[in-house]
């Protein structure tokens, strides 16, 4: 009844189960492996490998001159770059929903960005794990504070710091209000960054920029094939990961008010059990003061006596009487609070 | 094996481990978010499970 | 913004409430004088940290090089914990509470709150990067251009006190509110320490030819500024609309 609405509210929230767009996770998943799959093939079989250092000598094979050296490492580039635009397309979302949150205070839209937040994580981390490889291949070092890198590390930076601001606050309200301010605050200051550290160069180390510009149709497919699939992957991963959480959620939320229920419940049956103890003791009095009427227009001392003994009596039962109205009003109030809910 | 052509896929052969290194880590990034993701669905399942023996007692309670 | 579509009493009024603000804190700290005394002495302990790790280079030359990210991490530390203390006087006596029962506008209040930080940070920055120059510059020949490392220091410091605001609003009743700070703060800050640094060091070495990158820098840091200042005034609302 007035229990079930705050359930179906909540609910409404989530996203829709088993419609339209959840055949098109599973449609936009199959895609994505598939397009991914087609990528990583075309990238060691059909696109043609990257020219690199120039040979001491060159030298004719196959009836071509060939000068250089041929470079494998550039195949990260077919998975790492698209990898790295699905993580900041989800953050933009993430950020979307962010704002969404803000204007509309719909937790749903706290759920949705906190789960864009998440696959964004684990995009940027898959980026990182590709990128660093290729950077200790061809320049020989884990880690340069090169711009591209400094900025990209920088938001990873700002996501994690993200989870740890969601994890440092209890109240799911301001939770949710603050992650979202940082999340915005986060998604402006990424470009940013981005933006200074490429338009200024730092001035002790100078910085080898490398361009990969004007790629020749057999390799730029592959790329394309790999961003494509990618971004359907992302979509699916995100999607799928919502269902997880909203489910999650519900079943929090579920348990805490069974919880609470249950603590009304037994606060309710204590002060059943105090109203008949208190019942009781009126009755006792009640019993005590009329006996006590009956003796006194004889024997004053004795009167006196019992009056002082009622009184004693009179005494406990105000006090209990004071108590219990402060005790008796909050299952009223909790009751209060549950319908508003 | 000509020692030109030796040259010329000098850089290949090292840069092979770290190729498939990285292929392998974006995936395996990618799956530990996945892994991450059963995990807490689940938790959900067996916290629906024990939600539901919550209020099956609770209704027994109720009838006797 | 809001001021402006509110008739003038309006206006003056919420520079009044602005005035109020920022006197009582400006008042407070004079009183106590706990965020600026610890402030400076937290400055020193870290030019102390510097000698140490810089005992071994000897040569004065050298660190005019890498003087400008010193003094720069010198301030990004400072400031964190300022910022980290500017809320606690508030939280310990309720008194944000109180200000936000006001009604007074909720830019207003970021705008108060952010202009004392800066007052406190410039505080303190005019004792602590005299003593820089003092500890580690005093044997080096400064460039002619150094006085131009003002510049970036005012955009860097504005800056500092805008987003440090924001984000010191939001984690002061957090668990481990300290350290939440900064990582919150580094990363946000990030481009504008990058920017303030690359400025600064071209003002110290003086080249001749690298002006251009000390205006781009200080260009973007006031990008960074407006836009970085303008977000935490529109979002600074939900932080504290409790």
């Amino acid at each position: 009844m007035a229990a079930d609405s705050p359930v179906r509210a909540s609910s409404g929230g989530s996203p829709a189960r088993g419609g339209l767009i959840d055949r098109l996770t599973f449609a936009a998943l199959v895609l994505g492996v598939l397009l991914t799959a087609i990528d990583v093939v075309w990238t060691f079989t059909l696109a043609p490998m990257v020219q690199g250092a120039e040979l001491s000598e060159p030298a004719i094979i196959g009836g071509t001159q060939v000068t250089t050296k041929l470079l494998l490492s550039q195949k990260i580039f077919y998975l790492h770059v698209p990898v790295a635009v699905a993580s900041f397309v989800v953050m933009f979302f993430a950020a979307l929903w962010a704002v969404r949150f803000l204007m509309t205070k719909d937790r749903a839209f706290d759920l949705r960005s906190k789960t864009a937040m998440e696959v964004t994580l684990a995009f940027i981390v898959a980026t990182m794990i590709s990128g660093d490889l290729w950077t200790r291949f061809e320049w020989g070092v884990w880690w340069v504070w090169e711009p591209r890198l400094t900025t990209y590390f920088i938001l990873m930076l700002l996501v994690i710091g993200y989870f740890i601001l969601r994890n440092a606050l209890d109240d799911p309200e301001r939770r949710a209000r603050f992650c979202a301010v940082f999340c915005v605050v986060a998604f402006i200051d990424a470009p940013i960054s981005f933006m200074i550290t490429r338009l200024v160069p730092s001035s002790i180390h100078p910085v080898v920029f490398r361009t990969d510009s004007g790629l020749p149709p057999m390799m730029l497919i592959p790329f394309l094939l790999g961003l494509f699939g990618m971004l359907f992957i992302a979509f699916a991963l995100t999607r799928l990961a919502l269902r997880i959480n909203a489910d999650a959620q519900e079943v929090e939320d579920l348990k805490e008010r069974l919880e609470e229920q249950d603590a009304w419940k037994s606060r309710a049956a204590a002060d059943a059990a105090f109203e008949r103890l208190r019942a009781g003791a009126r009755e006792a009095v009640a019993a005590d003061e009329a006996p006590a009427r009956a003796d006194s227009p004889d024997a004053s001392t004795t009167g006196a006596a019992t009056g002082a003994a009622a009184d004693g009596a009179g005494v406990s039962t105000t006090a209990h009487a004071e108590v219990a109205p402060a005790d008796s009003e909050s299952p009223d109030t909790h009751l209060d609070s549950s319908q508003e809910a | 094996m000509d020692p030109i052509l030796a040259e010329v896929y000098s850089t290949v052969l090292p840069a092979a481990p770290f190729v498939i290194a990285a292929y392998v880590g974006i995936w395996i990034a990618l799956f530990a978010y996945v892994f991450v993701l059963s995990r807490r669905a689940k938790r959900t399942r067996e916290d629906i499970d024990a939600l539901r023996e919550a209020l099956k007692s609770r209704e027994d309670r109720l009838k006797e | 913004m809001a001021q402006d579509s509110k008739p003038g009493t309006m206006r003056v009024s919420s520079w009044r409430q602005y005035r109020a603000l920022l006197l009582k804190d400006l008042r407070q700290e004079v009183r106590t004088r706990e965020m600026l005394t610890s402030m400076v002495v937290y400055a020193l302990l870290v030019l102390t940290i510097y000698g140490a790790a810089l005992a071994q280079v000897g040569d004065r030359v050298e660190v005019v090089s890498f003087a400008g990210g010193l003094l720069w991490a010198l301030i990004i530390f400072t400031s964190l914990l300022g910022l980290n203390r500017s809320f606690s006087h508030e939280t310990e006596s309720g008194c944000l509470e109180g200000i936000l029962l006001a009604p007074v506008d909720r830019a207003v209040v970021f705008l108060a709150k952010a202009t004392s930080n800066l007052i406190f940070l410039a505080l303190v920055e005019l004792i602590t990067v005299p003593l820089f120059f003092l500890f580690f510059l005093s044997g080096a020949e400064l460039a002619s251009t150094t006085p131009m490392m003002l510049l970036p220091l005012v955009v860097g410091t504005i800056g500092v006190a805008g987003v440090g605001t924001l984000l010191s609003t939001m984690t002061i009743d957090t668990r481990g509110r300290d350290v939440l700070l900064a990582i919150l703060f580094i990363p946000v800050v990030f481009p504008l320490l990058y920017a303030c640094v690359s400025a600064t060091s071209v003002a110290l070495m003086g080249v001749e030819g690298t002006f251009g990158t000390f205006w781009t820098s200080l260009a973007l840091a006031g990008a960074y500024d407006v836009i970085m200042i303008a977000a935490a005034w529109g979002l600074y609302e939900f932080v504290v609309d409790a």
